[in-house]
């Protein structure tokens, strides 16, 4: 992991030396000053972004599929991130109409209510989700989620419609996911929320491997399942917010990681799970971001062309392997 | 689902009635073979093969991607994009009420003088306007991008119609306005070029590529392309000739200056992705003209290139100028505001970020989009100004604003 | 106080639909009860109800003297564990996992097992005889392992009260029988109280120490499996199934209606089970009958007006008396 942070630091488009990036790095000085600042706003942001916003990622694909009991889902599948979205797009739409000063004046706020939209946007979509789950199987489900991801992208091509023509340019350079360009502002807000979302996620852990049983089951160990599952939710809702609204949709990471960290450890134990899919979540950001910035990649990779490209196998491999797990799609 | 059914039926009756004059057919006038003017509103009565009937031409000078030649009743258009893989387009563009010649099946077919087109190239309204075609401009891609107060109060009173940019553009719109000439925003993605496709529906779609020549004056000579449709060569010499000549004598002054600033141009599109003129683009002339340097140099890219912003970032350690195409931030701040990247620019603390808005009185509509293409020395004028202000003193500046 | 489970005049249902009122019930500590009745009798009501799943009508529910609504549901944990027919999915969970989480209301809020914790999950594993199911993921499992291992997982709860809905259902009769003499022993060996719903009345009747019957309607009666086959409500509770409970052969007869008689005369395991065959082919067996079945060592004899014949096999007999009673034209 400190090979990949390092790594991520040292390499992009504008090749550094190592050594000076390491230089930048400890005595915050280079004989060039874009290098400083390249290194210092571009790439350390970028980096604790990766950083941060993959463990949330990741996290919130384990809390989805131990409470959805579903080994699919991940907020990008099931269209939570497309509810962020519209959050977010409504918020844009408001406040172009509202005033442009507003928010430039309070970024902070403004920053803050994105954070808030997103973040009411996933409950919702959840929300039809939780009706939605207890009438079908995992599959149908998946396509259940998709349908609402693409809903809501609708409502979000008529939702820009009522904007002018910067501003929805302006959503979608945001739309797409990735961890750069987020401000320090918004990296100050980010870092402390999915800390505490992180944090509440540990704090799950017991109630989680109950989950497992199922809610009845869970019930009887002595769980309030109702409110267990609304503090999840809660969290899944505050972790992928925060991330949807600052770095746009992140495809896949909630699944791959999720599984790789069961294929690693062989148990399904949310003591164990939880740190290593935090891990692991960081970990395979910054990998994909760092393969997504490869200073001899000609054109630009999108990250989620990136995760697509590691996620679908992955999404395959579990829907195959679904015939021998019996019951599962009941 | 009944309301969300109300809503589509209610969304679909609140498209916008467009209001077209009434197409008129041209009168057909006798033809004198020593007139000296081009027929601009009217057809050929008395056709002779052995008449010219343009006796006022063109001559193209600076623009690379197309030329016309004259043939008595017709007048051949070749169109050779500056962009790699794409093909020679040839039009024939005949006189009104002279037969068509001869011609190869991917020959297209013009009829002029044309009186009735669309813009969806806005660069060129106010040349338009100049060159007498005012009362023929029956739409435009979209009224965001103009400040021509002419259009826009015909636009008011519903003479000019709306089609649409890019994805948004609507063929029936179009269709419904019946105009005769649609002219395109040529792109070096093929599948974003549909003037091909206007034809099949009965508009002639003619693409403008303006934006991918090399030189600034190359770039203006593109109205005369326009004034081909109209058989207003006259006017468009009238505008252009003395401009180009305007614009070498300003460009004397800047040829050798103390030193050549170097100009940083773009804007942020992504998260980590700026747009930029390619090195070869008329802009990056158009700074070396008046005596500054472009600074970005190793690519070779006629128009928009995505570069990654570190790259940017590194290359522009030396840029004095910014030339911001943010048209809505008032100042520094508010561009900083906008995107957390403008302040490490070299440009942001040497105080030189410009911005082509300056005479804007409809918010967002800079005259720089849609009135500069006529007026290549005012723009060069502006751009030397802001380089070399000890050059030109007490100049008032047209087109570029500094950013307080 | 030896009453682990009590309630008094219990209704329990739905709001608009009572399913039985005026219940009286409790239960002993160190006994094996099982909850029979027939099928929409209210059985699964009943259960969920006494597990606080579900408010009763009216009444109450007294779990260890406190009613089961005002405890909360982490002490309820502690004195009640319940195996559900639910299936369960863990994922890679193995089965000492899977226990484990009985363990879950004593644990803090990581989950963290202490040895004690280590040591009443290990007890509670052999003490359902799946020692040799402990590493293997739970999901790899057969139906039954998986029962075993659940049960061993209510266990470690260390519940005064184990109750269990229809776990015998789905399993085939070895893994039954293996199932309930598990929790004989439980019962009887270390002292757990436990409630079972179950369709299996046969091994019910062999297994608990007492038996409750809630019939259609809602009647309830409790008792030793014996007494309530001594005066009838058993077969009373089961009649409107259009099951016949034979009282004299201690089973149900597999026909609803009465066939041929038969008289069988011998003696010893033959003949029990020549009885079984009879019944089996539709017939009933009477003391007397024109048609004999008289058992000779290694034969069979059929002594009839119509005809005789001796047979060696039950198979041979069966064969014989089939075209006897089907079609009897052929016979002539």
């Amino acid at each position: 992991m400190l090979v990949l942070l390092l790594l991520e630091l040292a390499v992009g488009a504008v090749s550094i030396p190592f050594f000076d990036v390491v230089r930048i790095l400890f005595t915050g000085e280079s004989e060039r000053s874009t290098w400083l600042q390249i290194v210092q706003q571009f790439r350390l942001i970028r980096t604790l972004n990766a950083l941060f916003s993959g463990a949330a990622i990741a996290v919130c694909g384990l809390l989805l599929q131990t409470l959805f009991r579903n080994p699919l889902a991940d907020p990008y599948v099931l269209g939570v991130m497309d509810g962020a979205r519209l959050g977010v797009a409504v918020v844009v739409v408001i406040s172009g109409a509202a005033s442009n000063t507003f928010f430039a004046k309070f970024a902070f706020l403004g920053d803050l209510s994105q954070v808030a939209a997103a973040a009411l946007g996933s409950v919702l979509s959840m929300a039809v989700l939780l009706w939605i789950a207890h009438r079908v199987s995992t599959v149908t489900l998946l396509i259940s989620g998709l349908m609402l991801g693409y809903l809501c992208q609708g409502l979000i091509s008529v939702v820009l419609h009522f904007t002018d023509e910067y501003q929805a340019a302006a959503f979608s350079a945001w739309n797409d996911g990735s961890y750069a360009g987020i401000t320090r502002g918004q990296l100050s807000l980010l870092i402390p929320l999915t800390v505490l979302g992180l944090a509440s996620a540990l704090l799950l852990v017991k109630p989680l491997n109950a989950l497992l049983m199922g809610e009845r089951y869970a019930q009887t160990l002595g769980l309030p399942v109702f409110r267990a599952r609304m503090v999840t939710f809660g969290i899944v809702a505050a972790l992928g917010g925060t991330v949807t609204a600052f770095c746009g949709p992140i495809a896949f990471l909630g699944i791959i990681v999720a599984h790789l960290a069961r294929a690693i450890f062989q148990t399904s134990d949310h003591r164990v799970l939880m740190p290593a899919v935090i891990l692991l979540g960081s970990v395979l950001a910054l990998g994909a971001d760092l393969i997504t910035h490869l200073p001899w990649a000609k054109h630009f990779l999108h990250m989620n062309a990136v995760n697509g490209l590691i996620g679908a196998p992955i999404v395959l491999w579990v829907l195959l392997r679904q015939k021998h797990m019996r019951g599962l799609a009941q | 689902m009944r309301a969300y059914l109300l809503l589509l039926m209610l969304s679909v009756c609140a498209c916008k009635r467009t209001d077209v004059p009434a197409r008129r057919p041209l009168p057909a006038v006798t033809f004198a073979a020593e007139q000296q003017t081009n027929l601009v509103s009217a057809c050929v009565g008395n056709f002779d093969p052995a008449v010219d009937y343009f006796p006022e031409k063109t001559k193209i000078h600076y623009a690379s991607q197309f030329d016309v030649s004259y043939h008595g009743h017709y007048k051949r258009l070749r169109f050779r994009p500056n962009v790699s893989g794409q093909r020679e387009e040839e039009y024939l563009l005949v006189q009104c009420g002279a037969p068509v010649p001869p011609h190869e099946s991917r020959v297209r077919v013009v009829t002029v003088p044309a009186q009735r087109f669309v813009l969806s190239n806005l660069a060129f309204v106010s040349a338009a306007v100049r060159m007498g075609l005012l009362d023929s401009l029956i739409g435009v891609s979209s009224m965001n991008g103009i400040s021509h107060p002419e259009v826009i109060a015909r636009h008011q009173k519903g003479l000019v119609s709306e089609v649409g940019t890019g994805p948004h553009s609507s063929v029936e719109i179009a269709m419904a306005t019946e105009t005769e000439l649609l002219f395109t925003f040529y792109s070096a993605w093929p599948n974003y070029n549909t003037h091909p496709k206007l034809w099949e529906v009965g508009i002639q779609g003619l693409p403008t590529a303006d934006h991918f020549e090399q030189t600034a004056l190359g770039r203006s000579e593109w109205i005369k392309f326009l004034a081909l449709f109209f058989n207003r060569e006259r006017a468009a010499n009238d505008i252009f000739e003395p401009a180009a000549e305007r614009y070498n004598e300003l460009a004397k002054l800047a040829r050798q200056p103390a030193a050549r600033p170097e100009v940083l141009v773009g804007w942020p599109s992504g998260r980590d992705i700026w747009n930029l003129n390619g090195a070869r683009n008329f802009f990056a002339a158009l700074i070396w003209d008046a005596g500054g340097h472009y600074f970005w140099s190793d690519d070779l890219a006629l128009s928009l290139v995505p570069a990654n912003l570190e790259r940017v970032f590194d290359d522009q350690r030396e840029s004095r100028f910014y030339i911001s195409r943010s048209y809505s931030a008032p100042n520094r701040a508010a561009l900083a505001a906008k995107n957390p990247v403008m302040p490490y620019l070299r440009s942001f603390s040497s105080d030189q970020i410009w911005s082509p808005d300056r005479n804007t009185k409809v918010h967002r509509r800079p005259p720089w989009q849609d009135q500069s293409l006529d007026h290549p020395d005012i723009v060069l004028k502006d751009m030397i100004a802001m380089l070399h202000p000890e050059l030109l003193p007490n100049y008032e500046l047209y087109y570029l604003r500094k950013l307080d | 106080m030896s009453n682990i489970l009590a309630a008094a005049s219990l209704s329990i249902g739905y709001p608009g639909k009572t399913v039985a009122a005026d219940l009286k019930l409790t239960l002993t500590r160190g006994r094996l009860v099982c909850l029979l009745g027939p099928n929409g009798a209210g059985k699964s009501t009943l259960m969920r109800t006494l597990c606080a799943m579900q408010p009763p009508i009216s009444g109450q529910v007294l779990l260890d003297g406190m009613d089961i609504h005002s405890i909360s549901p982490r002490e309820l944990a502690r004195l009640l564990s319940v195996v559900l027919t639910d299936r369960i999915q863990v994922g890679l969970l193995s089965a000492y996992e899977l226990v484990s989480l009985g363990r879950y209301p004593y644990t803090g809020w990581s989950g963290r097992l202490s040895p004690d914790d280590h040591r009443i999950i290990r007890e509670s594993i052999e003490a359902t005889g799946a020692t040799d199911l402990a590493s293997r993921p739970v999901d790899e499992l057969s139906d039954g392992e998986r029962q075993k291992v659940l049960m061993a997982r209510a266990l470690a709860q260390q519940p005064k009260l184990l109750i269990l809905d229809e776990v015998t259902a789905f399993l085939d009769l070895p893994r039954r029988v293996d199932i309930m003499r598990t929790l004989r022993s439980l019962a009887h060996q270390r002292g757990a109280t436990i409630l079972l719903s179950t369709h299996d009345l046969d091994l019910a009747l062999r297994t608990a120490d007492e038996i409750w019957l809630l019939e259609k309607g809602g009647a309830f009666h409790t008792g030793a499996p014996e007494d309530l086959i001594l005066d009838g409500h058993f077969a009373a509770a089961f009649r409107s199934e259009g099951i016949e409970f034979n009282a004299e052969q201690g089973h149900f007869d597999m026909h609803g209606e009465r066939g041929m008689q038969v008289s069988v005369h011998g003696d010893g395991l033959a003949a029990k089970w020549t009885c079984r065959a009879m019944e089996r082919l539709g017939m009933t067996v009477v003391s007397q009958s024109p048609l004999r079945i008289v058992l000779e060592p290694g034969s069979w004899r059929i002594e009839s007006i119509a005809s005789t014949g001796t047979y060696p096999s039950i198979a041979a007999l069966a064969e014989a008396l089939r075209g006897q009673t089907t079609s009897p034209r052929k016979e002539q």
